[in-house]
């Protein structure tokens, strides 16, 4: 396959920025696509070139298929990266990139069916000896059969979507009586995340850790994994806080779990980068969840500790390129940790917090990345995702990179919309999160509205600076004050 | 009378417009160095500690920002108060309205008019950032209205029911 030259980014925010970062690194034109909210987000001002995709909704803009690839025509782009999200896991999408013409910057159409929809890959892995969580290999058709599968399998159940993840149609139901509402409630969430409103059954798996394998396959054959990461913090089944490597493998573990994940890519005859999911239990067994057919959001703590760019590693095996190095090259140095930055209410069940951001200063300095697709101006909206920033830190050990985290949430400072900085912080400090032994009921069983108490001090500061902003804003828009600007200028006009 | 008490938090200052002073619930003088840097960002020094802040008026009432904690700042001039005491008489506690936690899109309404909910029971589902979110009642009681409709775009704090 020949050098990829231009690349058209299917995406928005934070992940678009990402991928123009290291394409240009490689020496590669970028073309971005925009929402009309989008025109002037920070992917729009970065890339080399850009299209109106023209409409807000998702459905008309970055999920539009015939924009994009007609766009990617009028570009002449030879690639298009689909980021996470969106179009990245349809492979509708890859099939109509490579029949236009381009390069699919991901695995073959044929592999994201298979694995996309959780309901084959369990299928497929079942026949080789892979461990999976007890459910249903096919989607649920009726109620009925939704009843039955529960009984065998036993409450709690999880219902999920077969078309995608992200904790979107996602419900856990304990008992029988709440099943009707859960699966109605998840097959609309389904259909309208994924246009698939197909779910499945799975047992609910008591206190597990969320441990995932990031794999590289190239076009050769060659597969190999960068460890794992852990992200058993999450909230509506989301990940908010991830680290790498966790605290839960040892190497031995850690060689097993790698190998199965490499087992199931080259089952799957999977090429790129891409993620297989497992769930951890108390006794170490694991069992595999899904694979995710694309980068991860989290895919930033890898590379700090792994030392390699996964997006450069995605176009270089779209390019043909067999991998430059081996299982035996890669080794851990140091550890990192992630937060995500949401649009949320910390303080009230993490509904969306939607705004304008009037300020806005993530932290730097050593050892802390921010990948962020938002600036001051920008609007945050109900249409998209809310998550507007990562912020991740590297450090030589854990506790460094701990520590590391909470000096650097705490320099953050965003203003316009309420974040999950003072929820990341929370979990920063938390006992169970420093000693390591938290599991994904984490926020379940911890969760404290974070404690926005403030001192003496802080309120003083507080109304001393609220008196004099009201102060001196109401004085240049007062009549009298205003008269006397304006004659002034007058004046001066008149004297020229 | 110029004077305006400020609430922040469980904090309680006085404000003297027309002297310019500020003090606290003991009646101390309260001062501060203040620089602001833009119409949003303020630099604060009291007693030589350093602060700062940011304001905002999302929802509608001013808030400052401390560390990316939300504070929402109450005023009450003399006036508030005394508007205040008189209509608490004249309120009906009997029936009590929810709001939109957040914006977003009415998607269904589950229940009508003049049913009769427990608390918990899910009222109507708003969609906003592709989640469903189902809005339950906290009271039980009768639905006596509901203010919006299905496939209506709502604003955060808007009405949503009355229970009664």
């Amino acid at each position: 396959m020949p050098k990829i030259k231009k690349i058209l980014i299917a995406n928005r925010g934070e992940i678009a920025v990402r991928i123009h970062r290291s394409a240009k690194e490689m020496g590669i034109q970028t073309v971005a696509i925009f929402s009309d909210i989008d025109r002037t987000s920070p992917h729009v001002l970065l890339c080399d070139e850009a299209y109106p995709l023209n409409g807000v909704l998702s459905s008309e803009t970055y999920l539009n298929i015939d924009k994009i690839i007609s766009i990617a025509h009028k570009a002449k782009v030879d690639a298009i990266h689909p980021g996470y999200g969106f179009l990245s896991e349809k492979e509708f999408f890859a099939k109509s990139v490579t029949d236009a013409g381009m390069i699919f910057i991901g695995p073959k159409s044929e592999t994201i069916e298979i694995l996309g929809s959780k309901t084959t890959a369990r299928d497929l892995l079942s026949k080789k000896n892979i461990p999976i969580v007890p459910g249903t290999t096919n989607p649920i058709d009726s109620l009925e059969e939704a009843t039955k599968v529960a009984a065998e399998i036993g409450f709690p159940i999880l219902i999920k979507a077969s078309g995608g993840g992200g904790g979107k149609g996602m419900r856990r139901v304990d008992s029988s009586a709440e099943l009707p509402n859960a699966i109605e409630r998840a097959r609309n969430e389904a259909s309208k995340a994924f246009s698939d409103d197909r779910v499945y059954i799975e047992k609910y798996i008591v206190n597990p850790k969320h441990i995932e394998i990031q794999i590289l396959a190239d076009s050769k054959g060659n597969v190999i994994h960068l460890g794992e990461r852990e992200c058993s913090i999450q909230r509506r089944h989301q990940k908010v806080v991830e680290e790498c490597p966790s605290t839960a493998l040892t190497p031995e573990l850690r060689s097993k779990m790698g190998q199965t994940a490499v087992d199931i890519a080259k089952a799957a005859g999977y090429i790129n980068a891409g993620t297989i999911e497992f769930l951890l239990d108390a006794n170490k067994n694991f069992y595999f969840l899904e694979v995710n057919t694309r980068v991860q959001v989290e895919h930033p703590i890898t590379e700090m500790v792994y030392g390699i760019d996964i997006i450069k590693e995605q176009i270089r095996i779209a390019e043909g390129k067999s991998l430059s190095f081996t299982q035996n090259d890669v080794k851990i140095n140091g550890h990192a940790i992630e937060s995500r930055i949401y649009a949320e209410e910390y303080d009230n069940n993490f509904l969306p917090s939607t705004g304008t951001i009037t300020h806005y200063q993530p932290s730097e300095g050593l050892g802390v990345r921010n990948d962020s697709g938002i600036r001051v101006g920008s609007e945050i909206t109900m249409y998209y995702d809310p998550m507007i920033a990562k912020l991740i830190t590297h450090g030589r050990t854990r506790d460094e990179a701990i520590e590391k985290m909470k000096r650097a949430l705490r320099e953050y400072k965003i203003n316009g919309v309420k974040t999950t900085i003072p929820f990341c912080e929370m979990v920063l400090f938390h006992p169970e999160f420093i000693n390591g032994n938290y599991d994904i009921n984490f926020v379940a069983k911890h969760y404290l509205v974070p404690d926005a108490k403030i001192n003496a001090q802080e309120s003083i500061a507080i109304v001393t600076s609220f008196v004099s902003q009201k102060n001196t804003l109401p004085k240049l828009s007062d009549d009298k004050t205003l008269t006397v600007i304006n004659s002034k200028w007058k004046n001066q006009l008149r004297n020229e | 009378m110029n004077r305006t008490t400020i609430n922040i938090a469980e904090y309680s200052f006085e404000y003297d417009e027309s002297r310019g002073i500020i003090t606290n619930s003991y009646g101390k003088n309260v001062s501060a160095d203040v620089e602001k840097i833009s119409n949003c960002e303020f630099s604060v020094l009291v007693d030589g500690k350093s602060f700062h802040i940011f304001f905002s008026t999302t929802q509608n009432s001013p808030n400052a920002t401390v560390n990316n904690f939300i504070f929402e700042i109450q005023k009450e001039t003399f006036r508030d108060k005394l508007n205040k005491k008189l209509h608490k008489e004249s309120v009906n506690n009997n029936s009590i309205t929810l709001r939109a936690p957040m914006p977003g899109l009415v998607t269904k309404i589950l229940l009508l008019e003049g049913t009769a909910v427990n608390a918990g029971d899910g009222v109507l589902i708003i969609e906003a950032m592709k989640m469903e979110n189902e809005i339950k009642s906290l009271h039980s009681g009768t639905i006596k209205k509901i203010f919006v409709q299905e496939k209506q775009t709502v604003e955060k704090n808007d009405q949503l029911f009355t229970i009664e």
